[in-house]
């Protein structure tokens, strides 16, 4: 069973460009999934959608076994029982952390709200804190608060707007695994809003990735990395070669070069996903020939981009210093290769 | 469509609430407008000829001359007290503001009485060298009318302004002087340009009293579209031709608000960078210093102090011809009044701004901001828009007590409770402006947090907004009281029996040509609006304000 | 917290202003009344003074609204049945004629009245009844001035008085009325040339009160000045040493002495035709023109009393008697309109 049902959701602001133009997806018990796409892209739209922020025009929205938004009926906000992160988070400047989380838990007794709150606090590890205010809170630390906060009335689902576009870097990468870590103990289904690739990778358990108010696709990590279905997906990722090849009898043909693979492509003709680690330097002539026209250093490794006969082409190296306008000579190696479709 | 989406949502009390406040506040406006149905009445095809280009010529001139000549007075001072640090600079830091108390009637009388022959200045240079500088010193024309006018309506602009640069351009005043700019190139390139909304809101509240304004126009000669309103209506006898000529003021002022939103286009100028330090203050340079000083010194003094020190020597030279019995209740009316006129606009604006909150829609928000364009029309046009619908369910009431043999008087003219309305509609647009840049600077995420917890509404206003909200709730109602406590026209047609205001007394004494006799009263409405500007100067200082 | 407080202050107030509500209700409801509600546009403090005798003396409470006559008409008109005025207070008696016109007052038939009030100042059906009058006068600059010269409004149109006559705008009632009782004795196109004529004579544009006339005649920027005769006497009696140095250098002459006389107008009363307690309104209004009333309003305030026999204030036994205008008053309020309309054609602002 699906705990969320997006179908075909439209929605348009005044005269502009439909920000949704029909999205559907489904999303199953318990997952996380994140929301990628450039700004303009329609992600933030379609999380106030789901948390009954904004009105959709056309389309239906599920939530457990209840049509909360259809032609004739739109659940408010205050009904659909969900948790919402901001990217600001959005604590209430006057109240204290506990103060904050007890906001939600205005029909429980007052028994019941205290224990709440404890469990939340200690669930996001802010137990010592439950009496600052939010100024006195650090960046991560308001952030869990506003993340106990939605969790508290326990919600069916959770939604998180660019939950970690505030946060320094150096924290960034312990902040991720702690949110993966609480959503996952408290079991809930999640959706999380954001630019940042890294968000989505290290987060979430499926990514959709929107352009234009389209989904363009919703796999896996690895799917999305390895078999994306466009050319705008592939690039997303991360840096790629798109180069036109054909499969014949175990070996991919490309007008730079030949070489064999251990498996059959997905399809015999179109362009060959080359992603800049798959390219390698040789010292031979068995190569293709091509020209070192820029360089990118990132972290232990350099990446650098090559003018060949008949395109440019990332490639990427560990060891070996590169010149600007070094001749190099280059070699493809895939063990698997994935064909996009050639317009 | 789009009709069918909006009947998905469930109906909510708020925005119920807010529909039936906007039509029961529109009903005065409402009535004025239907009054432009039969046409302008048998005397439209007189007043065009003789008289309407010299109304509209008027005041078209009067409106640019006196929002200009308030920007003029305004703006520098208001850049200067809030980023250089000079001699004097919190004193006349609050004294600008203070004009605020004085209403423009009074300011005009108290200037034509200085200027006149036989006033302070006049009597002290035919006294001393004999000279009559009569035809020199006559102010009672339109260019003195504009100043007059400036001088008492400029703190609407400054106030606004130095709440501005205080706090919401600190940071582009930090970034443009990092960048090498000057103090005076930063405010012409990067302030004025960014600080124009608040300019905008300053100098639209300056145009709206200015077409509103009655007594000084009246006094000074010069004949604008006010004077054409009551003119059609008394002297013709003519309600309908006056009725036709508000509608076209009503229509003036949309379109100028109009025009405004077309020019600005799509251009935001809301910086959102919140800024807690206070801006180091530097001192004006050496040429600057007499510039400064002056800029700040000038409009303060033209503004307040020489108007009051005017009014105090009339009021020891009156002292024993006036009766003090009946100031003690005036005072204790006007303020009553004004509390309770500033907790209704406050109280109606906030559940107005709420509900827009509540439903992002369209139309609500165009009918919001419609219901406060009473600030717009004139006073004595209001008072018959409040009347006919009051006195039309004042008159069911008593026909239908008189069905049980009951006798009963007016229940809602005769009483405060018109008076109250008429101020809501009057005024509504005083408490508006801050609450809704409250609401603005608060944010959305706050409220839609709270929604997505599960919250009622009310909750939500009362423990989140309300806090969150208070300096602009509090300015918002003190503005409203400075203004109620110095409205006259429609205090004077709509108050009870035996009510009497400050207001309304020194208007009566001025108009029986006892200006002297005046002073009292008018001294009494300064001194009373002294203490909410001066909590008002404070909320802005610690920028708890917009 | 703020909420329960603003909840506090409404009710405080509402509290607060119950008296006046109650004091109007019982007023309509009680029988016999013991109140008498007045609509007037006089609000000077020697009025007040008077309302509180008429108290003492009757026990009968005083409910006063102040405001123009304007407002005050339409309001009653507004109000129609169900309002609760008694008494209508003007101070021309055009706009009681209006307030007659428009079926907003009732005949008071007092014998009382009809002694005190000559009939020239009151309305022949018993409508209302002039309380005080005033003249309108020219004042000239005993410096610059040969009184021998003006004798008559008309003579304001001559060229000698190019450039040299004051007088206010045309939006003062006082105007309109002096120009309608022109229209009345001459007929419009004479009427309408005095107008331009004098319109042409203006030393300035027309501003300010009767007052600034009389002080920009002291000034120089003119050398004669049209107002009313009150006003030169408040001017006298003035706190102000320079105000009393203006009111010294003019002299004064009540025009037309030889023809119809000088224009007057009243200041006046009337009976309101729903009036809720109309034997407490006819007292009130033959209070008005007692011995008493009318000295009060000499005394004070510089008027003409209506009732023959009280004596004038000093200054005005100064000047001594003058003829006025015999014209029947009504027909001030039946030519007020057309002549707002001669000044606006003329441009008499």
């Amino acid at each position: 069973m699906s705990a969320i049902r997006i179908e075909s959701v439209v929605k348009k602001f005044g005269n502009q460009a439909a920000a949704l133009k029909g999205v559907s997806l489904e999303i199953p018990d318990g997952e996380i999934l994140a929301l990628i796409g450039e700004s303009g892209s329609g992600k933030t739209t379609l999380l106030r959608i789901l948390a009954g922020l904004e009105l959709p025009d056309a389309g239906i929205i599920e939530i457990g076994d209840q049509e909360v938004a259809n032609d004739h009926t739109f659940v408010e906000a205050q009904h659909r029982e969900i948790g919402l992160v901001f990217q600001d988070y959005a604590l209430f400047p006057h109240m204290s952390a506990e103060e904050n989380i007890a906001f939600g838990l205005h029909s429980w007794t007052a028994a019941q709200r205290q224990n709440r709150i404890q469990e939340v606090l200690e669930l996001v590890g802010l137990s010592q804190m439950a009496t600052r205010y939010p100024h006195q809170l650090s960046g991560g630390q308001q952030q869990r608060v506003a993340l106990a906060r939605a969790l508290a009335p326990k919600p069916r689902m959770l939604l998180l707007d660019e939950p970690f576009s505030n946060l320094d870097t150096v924290l960034k990468d312990q902040v991720r695994e702690d949110v993966r870590k609480i959503i996952k103990q408290s079991g809930l289904t999640a959706i999380l809003v954001t630019h940042d690739i890294q968000d989505a990778l290290s987060t979430a358990d499926r990514i959709a990735l929107l352009k234009d108010g389209t989904l363009q696709q919703l796999d896996t990590p690895v799917n999305l990395y390895n078999c994306p279905q466009n050319p705008y997906v592939a690039a997303f990722f991360g840096k790629i070669n798109l180069i036109p090849a054909r499969y014949q009898e175990g070996k991919i043909f490309t007008e730079l070069i030949s070489f064999p693979v251990n498996t059959a492509p997905n399809r015999l003709e179109g362009l060959l996903c080359v992603r800049p680690r798959q390219i390698k330097l040789v010292a031979d002539t068995s190569g293709f020939p091509a020209e070192v026209i820029a360089r990118e250093y990132q972290g232990d490794q350099l990446q650098f981009k090559v003018k060949t006969q008949s395109q440019y082409l990332w490639c990427q190296t560990h060891q070996e210093p590169i010149a600007l306008g070094q001749q190099v000579r280059l070699r493809i190696e895939i063990e698997e290769p994935y064909l996009l479709k050639s317009d | 469509m789009s009709f069918t989406i909006r009947l998905r949502r469930p109906l909510n009390i708020w925005v119920l609430l807010a529909v039936l406040i906007v039509l029961l506040l529109g009903t005065p406006i409402y009535t004025v407008l239907f009054g432009l149905l039969p046409g302008p009445g048998p005397n439209w095809s007189h007043m065009v000829k003789y008289l309407l280009a010299d109304y509209v010529v008027n005041s078209i001139l009067l409106v640019v001359g006196t929002g200009l000549l308030t920007l003029l007075w305004g703006v520098p001072s208001a850049w200067f007290v809030s980023t250089l640090e000079f001699r004097g600079r919190r004193f006349w830091e609050w004294i600008l503001i203070l004009p605020l108390s004085i209403p423009t009637y009074i300011m005009a009388f108290t200037y034509a009485g200085i200027f006149d022959y036989t006033g302070p200045l006049q009597s002290i240079i035919r006294n001393s060298t004999g000279l009559n500088l009569a035809s020199y010193l006559d102010i009672m024309n339109l260019p003195g009318v504009m100043v007059v006018m400036s001088l008492a309506l400029f703190p609407y602009v400054y106030v606004i302004c130095r709440a501005a640069f205080l706090t919401r351009y600190r940071s582009l005043i930090e970034a443009s002087q990092v960048l090498g700019a000057s103090s005076s190139r930063s405010f012409f390139k990067v302030i004025l340009p960014v600080a124009r909304p608040a300019l905008v809101a300053g100098v639209t509240l300056v145009v709206m009293e200015v077409l509103n304004d009655y007594g000084a126009v009246k006094y000074f000669g010069v004949p604008t579209f006010t004077t054409g309103i009551f003119r059609s209506w008394f002297s013709y006898e003519d309600p309908q031709g006056a009725i036709y000529l508000s509608s076209l003021l009503l229509l003036f002022v949309f379109l100028a608000i109009l025009f405004e939103k077309y020019q600005r286009g799509g251009a935001r100028y809301d910086s959102q960078v919140p800024v807690e330090r206070p801006l180091p203050r530097k001192k004006p340079s050496g040429w600057m210093s007499p510039v400064v000083v002056c800029s700040c010194a000038i409009p303060a003094v033209l503004g307040f102090i020489v108007p009051v020190l005017q009014l105090i020597w009339w009021s020891i030279q009156s002292f024993d011809s006036i009766g003090y019995s009946k100031l003690g209740s005036m005072v204790s009316n006007s303020f009553l009044l004004a509390c309770a006129a500033a907790a209704f606009c406050v109280g109606i604006a906030v559940i107005l701004i709420f509900a827009t909150r509540l439903r992002n829609s369209r139309w609500l928000q165009s009918a919001v901001r419609l219901s406060t364009m009473g600030y717009a029309v004139p006073g004595a046009v209001i008072a018959v828009g409040v009347l006919i619908p009051l006195l039309f369910l004042d008159k069911l009431w008593i026909h239908l007590m008189s069905g049980w043999n009951i006798q009963v008087g007016l229940l809602l003219t005769g009483t405060v409770f018109g008076l109250l309305f008429a101020y809501s509609v009057r005024f509504l647009a005083v408490a508006f402006n801050p609450i809704e840049s409250g609401f603005q600077r608060v944010g959305k995420s706050l409220h839609e947090v709270a929604a997505t917890l599960g919250v009622k509404p009310w909750r939500i206003l009362h423990r989140i907004n309300i806090p969150l909200l208070r300096g602009a709730l509090l300015s918002a109602g003190l503005l409203v009281f400075i203004d109620v406590l110095k409205e006259l026209p429609l205090t004077l047609i709509l108050r009870p029996f035996n009510f009497n205001t400050l207001a309304t007394r020194a208007f009566e004494l001025a108009t029986d040509e006892l200006v002297a006799a005046a002073a009292v009263p008018s001294l009494v409405i300064i001194l009373t609006g002294v203490v909410p500007i001066h909590l008002l100067n404070i909320l802005i200082t610690k920028q708890k304000w917009l | 917290m703020k909420f329960a407080l603003k909840i506090l202050i409404v009710g405080g107030l509402l509290v607060g202003c119950a008296p006046e509500k109650s004091s109007q209700e019982t007023s309509q409801e009680s029988t016999p009344s013991t109140s008498v509600n007045v609509y007037t546009h006089r609000h000077y403090e020697s009025d007040q003074q008077l309302f509180e005798r008429f108290e003492e003396v009757t026990g009968i409470e005083v409910n006063v609204i102040n405001a123009s006559a304007d407002e005050l008409i339409n309001r009653m008109e507004l109000e129609g049945e169900a309002s609760p005025a008694d008494v209508l207070i003007t101070v021309d008696a055009g706009r009681l004629h209006r307030a007659k016109e428009k079926g907003l007052l009732q005949v008071a038939d007092s014998e009382i009245l009809e002694a005190n009030v000559p009939a020239k100042f009151r309305d022949p059906e018993k409508h209302w009844f002039g309380i005080t009058y005033r003249a309108r006068i020219i004042a000239y600059s005993l410096d610059r001035v040969d009184p021998t010269t003006i004798t008559t409004y008309e003579t304001l149109t001559e060229p000698q008085w190019a450039n040299k006559v004051l007088i206010r705008s045309s939006s003062n009632i006082y105007n309109q009325s002096l120009l309608a009782s022109i229209i009345a004795s001459q007929g419009t196109s004479q009427a309408k040339s005095w107008a331009s004529g004098v319109k042409e004579n203006m030393a300035r544009e027309p501003k300010g009160n009767d007052r600034d006339q009389v002080k920009a005649v002291a000034a120089g920027l003119g050398d004669v000045a049209v107002l009313n005769t009150y006003y030169i006497g408040k001017l006298l009696d003035s706190d102000d040493q320079e105000e009393v140095g203006a009111g010294e250098s003019i002299g004064i002459i009540f025009p037309n002495q030889e023809g119809r006389g000088t224009h007057v107008n009243i200041s006046g009363v009337a009976m309101a035709k729903y009036a809720p307690n109309p034997e407490n309104a006819l007292k009130f209004i033959e209070f008005l023109s007692s011995d008493e009333a009318q000295m009060v309003f000499a005394e004070t305030n510089f008027e003409y009393p209506v009732k023959p026999g009280v004596a004038w204030a000093p200054l005005l036994t100064s000047w001594g008697e003058f003829n006025t205008d015999t014209l029947n008053l009504a027909l001030l309020g039946k030519h007020n309109k057309e002549a707002v309309m001669i000044f606006d054609e003329v441009g008499w602002k």
